[in-house]
């Protein structure tokens, strides 16, 4: 484990402050997404999911859950495992406050949380930190979406922001001897103090950040993060802290 | 039963004629050949019949002879009804039209003749089907079906499910199945297999099956293939009539000392007098590679006076036809072809067959060489030139055997379970069946004889979606009940899904390789492109290439002569050896050993035994000795394992002669435990004479030993095959073949698999949840039974005797490890934990920050 400020970066994929456990991009039902585009397999990421997040509520004793956008997969409707998957997480959870952002992927999901008394946020504070999906551009007064009336008193010309956000799927693909390995990670911008999470799915791919040219996510792209300046941490079994981007491209690992 | 059958005499035969077909026949031919002596009689009678007979020798009329005469005979009654009576299928699409050519002819023959007596026939249709044909041609033939319909194995599985064509072909009298020996050994002959039960279950009566086939063992075997569980078929050989003469060719006397420029200059030159002094040859090469060289190098030596052509898969069709067209009209000296020219097509009067490089196996060495001597009483030529040392002995080998008629013995897969979906899914799609009654029709077809009802539960489970956590059942494909124990078809969409995803051909190819100036070098498949990591270095079509990035679906690359792979290759050309011939060759070794201090004696054994000349014995001589004078020689009763190291690494040649497949099994359990016990990764390179294991860790001799274990051989294949990149690649064309993935989606080319999910994390999740997942089995069952010799493997392992095995310290690469150790990594056991990985990561990148700080 490695921490960064008050942030404890689990090899779990969840970040911990103060007995908050944070995760991001669960994609619930992906399964069922995927069968509507030709590729059918049996259900195997809620248990997994379920089973990883029991663990690390016990180790951390964490006492509140946030996730930061994207619990559930497709975008249109609700797919009928999505709502099976989600509902399930949600009873299984059901001892521990848990609250949620709102994803690209959430639509429609109000729906189903209602029922459980649930509110769907854009965005949630832990201290110093907010935490929002990442998938719209920041505003000089908050987000853009004017729609919502939102207003984070996010001041982007203060250079930390002191953001978590989701969205990303980074990680980093590596040859050894012949082989592929890839490792999901943390993403972690010093100047401006922004924190991006792994996807929490275990079925996510993630997107390579040694061959990518950008960001996925706005805010990144905007805020005029260097992607090469950004700080990697890989996770596997441990959080490892490689450095920045550039300096895993320039040990010549890829 | 299989029932070896009889030749008829010409009146028996011309008994079961209808008086028209008998005079045409009369005026037409001399006599009967020998695969029409004995089917025509036995396929009138209704007898199953498999025939291996020679090309040339009249064995398409053998099949359809019968059928034409009760065509003529019902014709003449003017009963002929609006339905098919005879149905062809061959797998060469290509030559479908071919054989339709090949009937009008005899038919428009016999209605002239019936023309002149004045006896008034009904005009008998016959009609091509395939993935060709348009919707024009389909309607046509649902209106006014052809009598006889020649078509391909995957054409036939979609009109068996088509509502309405499927009405016309319920009472057939004969199904002709060609070219059965190209079938039985592969998923493509499996899916056939299912087709024709499905079929049968349709059939008012059961067909007659006839079944044509090259030279091919065992014949039962392949019987018992085109019949199917519980009937009977008689089996005929008549490949012997046609006489053969083979030898072994080498271009020079000592394969070592020589320069490979020097060895290839006389190569072409012996192949360049070939030309010279005949008709026509044939030249077949192992790769298509090969081919394009051999025509470019031939044309050079041989000018314009010789003219020499290309023929192979690659080539356009016009080509290919240009090609046939030039063969038949005595237009070419020579013609090059890598595999393309082996099955079917008349190709004219060749009176050479040159084989450059082992064709790997004797049926495929003697259905080439039998491309020769254009009638069956012509002799057959063959010539088989050597490429390099282990070539020489290996050819030597295999002619004699060819000579003696000891065949291969080709495997059927047994009960794959992808093939086996497809048609469960076909099925429903016919109507509700109940699980016995579907069961029992599956188990008829000879490779799923073996098929638990378990097994076949498990499969309508996986179908229809069940599993433990689906209560609602959205993933199905079919419906299945299990109280009721019945299966049938679910919603509108799962027929057309079925229409375009049926079949057994492997994924097309789908990403160009090219470079930055848009030079296209070859295509890769979508997996492998996708694993690619920037800068990776990889061979294809004989060029090293690094990979640069990717651009929707190309990969650009550069080339870098001369660098190291760093991904293991994907892609042989090679055909393996067999376990049988592979064996016959290690006993040769202890044959030439026992005599090696004797040169004149060994020569003069070589020239007498195997009908080498002086230049191949001598070869063959200097092999042997320098191998001797080196190290040791291996051979059946000594396993020699030579060991040295290069830049760091300890290398490990085990000399176990015995075929790439069993070989591949073998070296993948080897590197696995070597893994397991140094925790290393492991990588290796496999070939027919033995596999290399390369490590930076040092084995003890005892260590070495111990890897001869048979226990638990399979759970450590299991084992290496989950770390290995060949399980992922297997797995996603199994899941496409048994439909989990589809090709094809409603019309659209689909490829989401591997935009976002992680195969690697679906198929580990999956060997978590759901060990017994049929995908997943299908998947370890084809690699380890189909792609590797696992049984040959156990086999060989119980026969070794731990004091046989030597391990011999080597300073470089000696002459029989030389082959082995030039392949190149073919694929690496990752041992080392991928924590380990990202340590020694970290480690580096840290050394690399420290650098640059003192630099700067």
């Amino acid at each position: 484990m490695t921490k960064i400020d008050e942030l404890l970066l689990t090899p779990r994929k969840a970040v911990i402050i103060d007995r908050t456990a944070i995760i991001s991009d669960l994609h619930l039902g992906i399964e069922s997404m995927m069968e509507g585009r030709s590729v059918t397999f049996p259900r195997v990421q809620i248990q997994e999911i379920i089973g990883s997040l029991r663990s690390i509520i016990n180790d951390h004793a964490v006492k509140k859950v946030i996730i930061a956008g994207d619990l559930k997969q497709e975008f249109s409707r609700n797919l009928p495992y999505e709502w099976e998957d989600v509902e399930l997480f949600l009873k299984t959870f059901s001892d521990i406050p848990i609250e949620i952002i709102r994803g690209n992927h959430d639509n429609y999901l109000s729906s189903i949380l209602s029922k459980y008394r649930i509110e769907l946020k854009d965005s949630l504070k832990v201290g110093k930190y907010t935490i929002i999906h990442g998938h719209r551009k920041l505003e000089k007064n908050g987000l853009r979406d004017k729609k919502r009336n939102l207003n984070l008193n996010l001041n982007p010309s203060i250079n930390k922001l002191n953001l978590i956000i989701g969205h990303e799927h980074p990680a980093i693909k590596i040859r050894k001897s012949g082989a592929l390995y890839r490792y999901p990670c943390y993403l972690h911008s010093k100047e401006r103090n922004i924190l991006v999470l792994p996807a929490f799915s275990p079925l996510s791919q993630g997107t390579d950040i040694l061959t990518a040219n950008s960001f996925l996510s706005p805010i990144l792209n905007d805020e005029k993060v260097k992607l090469d300046d950004v700080d990697v941490y890989a996770v596997e079994g441990d959080v490892l802290h490689l450095g920045k981007v550039k300096d895993i491209k320039k040990a010549g690992i890829v | 039963m299989i029932i070896q059958g009889n030749p008829h005499e010409n009146e028996e035969i011309y008994n079961t004629f209808h008086p028209l077909v008998a005079e045409w026949f009369r005026l037409k031919y001399s006599s009967f050949t020998p695969p029409q002596r004995y089917a025509i009689v036995e396929a009138f009678n209704g007898n199953n019949i498999l025939v291996s007979s020679p090309t040339g020798s009249g064995k398409t009329l053998a099949a359809f002879l019968t059928a034409i005469n009760m065509l003529i005979e019902i014709a003449e009654k003017d009963k002929l009804e609006k339905r098919v009576y005879a149905l062809y299928i061959s797998p060469l699409k290509a030559l479908n039209n071919d054989i339709k050519k090949n009937l009008e002819e005899p038919l428009a023959e016999i209605y002239q003749l019936a023309e002149k007596k004045g006896v008034k026939l009904q005009k008998i249709r016959i009609g091509v089907r395939t993935g060709d044909t348009d919707s024009a041609e389909k309607q046509k033939q649902l209106r006014n079906p052809p009598h006889i319909l020649i078509t391909t194995p995957e054409t036939f599985s979609i009109i068996l499910a088509s509502p309405k064509f499927s009405q016309k072909l319920t009472r057939i009298r004969f199904l002709i199945i060609d070219e059965v020996h190209s079938l039985a050994e592969n998923k493509r002959g499996t899916h056939l297999s299912l087709s024709v039960e499905r079929f049968t279950a349709m059939q008012e009566e059961e067909a007659t099956r006839i079944g044509l086939s090259a030279t091919i063992a065992p014949l039962e075997e392949i019987a018992r293939y085109l019949v199917g569980n519980d009937r009977d078929c008689m089996v005929a050989d008549v490949t012997f009539e046609k006489p053969i003469d083979i030898k072994v060719i080498s271009p020079i006397e000592d394969f070592f000392n020589i320069s490979s420029e020097m060895i290839s200059s006389k190569l072409y030159s012996i192949l360049a007098d070939y030309v010279r002094n005949s008709k026509t040859v044939l030249i077949f090469t192992n790769t298509r590679s090969a081919t394009e060289r051999v025509v470019f190098h031939l044309r050079k030596t041989l000018g314009d006076d010789y003219p020499v052509k290309a023929h192979h898969s690659s080539l356009s069709k016009e080509i290919r036809l240009n090609v046939e067209e030039d063969l038949k009209l005595g237009n070419l000296r020579c013609v090059v072809s890598s595999t393309s020219l082996e099955l079917g097509i008349d190709i004219g009067t060749i009176d050479l067959v040159v084989l450059l490089g082992s064709p790997k196996s004797i049926n495929r060495a003697l259905q080439r060489i039998g491309r020769s001597g254009h009638r069956l009483s012509d002799t057959s030529i063959g010539r088989i030139v050597v490429v390099d040392q282990d070539d020489l002995v290996e050819c030597t080998v295999l002619a004699k055997e060819a000579l003696d008629r000891n065949l291969d013995k080709i495997v059927i897969p047994e009960k794959p379970l992808d093939v086996l979906a497809q048609h469960i899914v076909g099925m429903a799609i016919e109507k509700r069946w109940s699980v016995e009654e579907a069961y029992n029709l599956v188990k008829k077809a000879y490779p799923y004889r073996n098929l638990t009802k378990q097994e076949f539960i498990g499969m309508l489970r996986y179908l229809s979606g069940h599993s433990e956590l689906e209560k609602k059942r959205v993933y199905g494909k079919i419906w299945f009940d299990e109280e009721v124990e019945e299966f049938g078809r679910r919603g509108k969409l799962i027929r057309p899904i079925y229409y375009l995803n049926t079949g057994t051909i492997p994924d097309e190819v789908a990403i160009k390789v090219a470079t930055k100036d848009k030079r296209v070098i070859g295509k890769v498949e979508e997996e492998f492109a996708e694993r690619l990591v920037k800068g990776d270095i990889f061979v294809l079509a004989g060029r090293t290439l690094r990979f640069l990035y990717s651009r929707g679906t190309r990969i650009i690359v550069e080339e870098v002569e001369g660098e190291k792979p760093t991904v293991p290759s994907w892609f042989s050309e090679q055909l393996p050896l067999s376990y049988d011939l592979a064996t016959r060759i290690q006993k040769f070794r202890a044959e030439i050993k026992g005599m090696i201090s004797n040169e004149r004696r060994t020569i003069e054994h070589l020239m007498k035994e195997y009908n080498l000349e002086k230049k191949a014995a001598t070869a063959m001589f200097n092999y042997f000795k320098e191998q001797k004078i080196f190290s040791e020689i291996p051979d059946v009763n000594n396993i020699i394992i030579e060991k040295f190291e290069e830049n760091n690494k300890y290398h490990y040649i085990f000399h176990t002669l015995i075929g790439r497949k069993a070989n591949s099994a073998l070296s993948r359990v080897f590197a696995y435990r070597v893994g397991m016990l140094k925790k290393r990764n492991v990588q290796f390179s496999v070939n027919d004479n033995g596999f290399m294991l390369i490590l930076d860790r040092e084995l003890e001799n005892q260590e070495i030993i111990e890897l001869f274990d048979d226990n638990q051989f399979k759970d450590d294949l299991k084992g290496a095959l989950d770390k290995t990149e060949l399980l992922r690649r297997r797995f996603r064309h199994v899941a496409v073949r048994s439909m989990m993935i589809l090709r094809n989606y409603l019309g659209r080319e689909k490829s989401v698999f591997r935009q976002q999910l992680s195969s690697d994390s679906i198929l580990k999740l999956l060997k978590k949840n759901f060990p017994d997942f049929p995908v997943l089995r299908e998947t370890y069952r084809e690699i380890m039974e189909d792609s590797m010799d696992l049984k040959n493997a156990l086999i060989y392992l119980s026969k070794v005797k731990r004091e046989n095995i030597r391990i011999n310290q080597i300073p470089y690469p000696g002459p029989f490890a030389l082959n082995i150790y030039i392949l190149g990594e073919e694929d690496v056991v990752l041992m080392e934990d991928k924590r380990q990985v990202l340590k020694a990561l970290h480690e580096k990148i840290m050394k690399s920050i420290s650098e640059k700080t003192i630099v700067t």
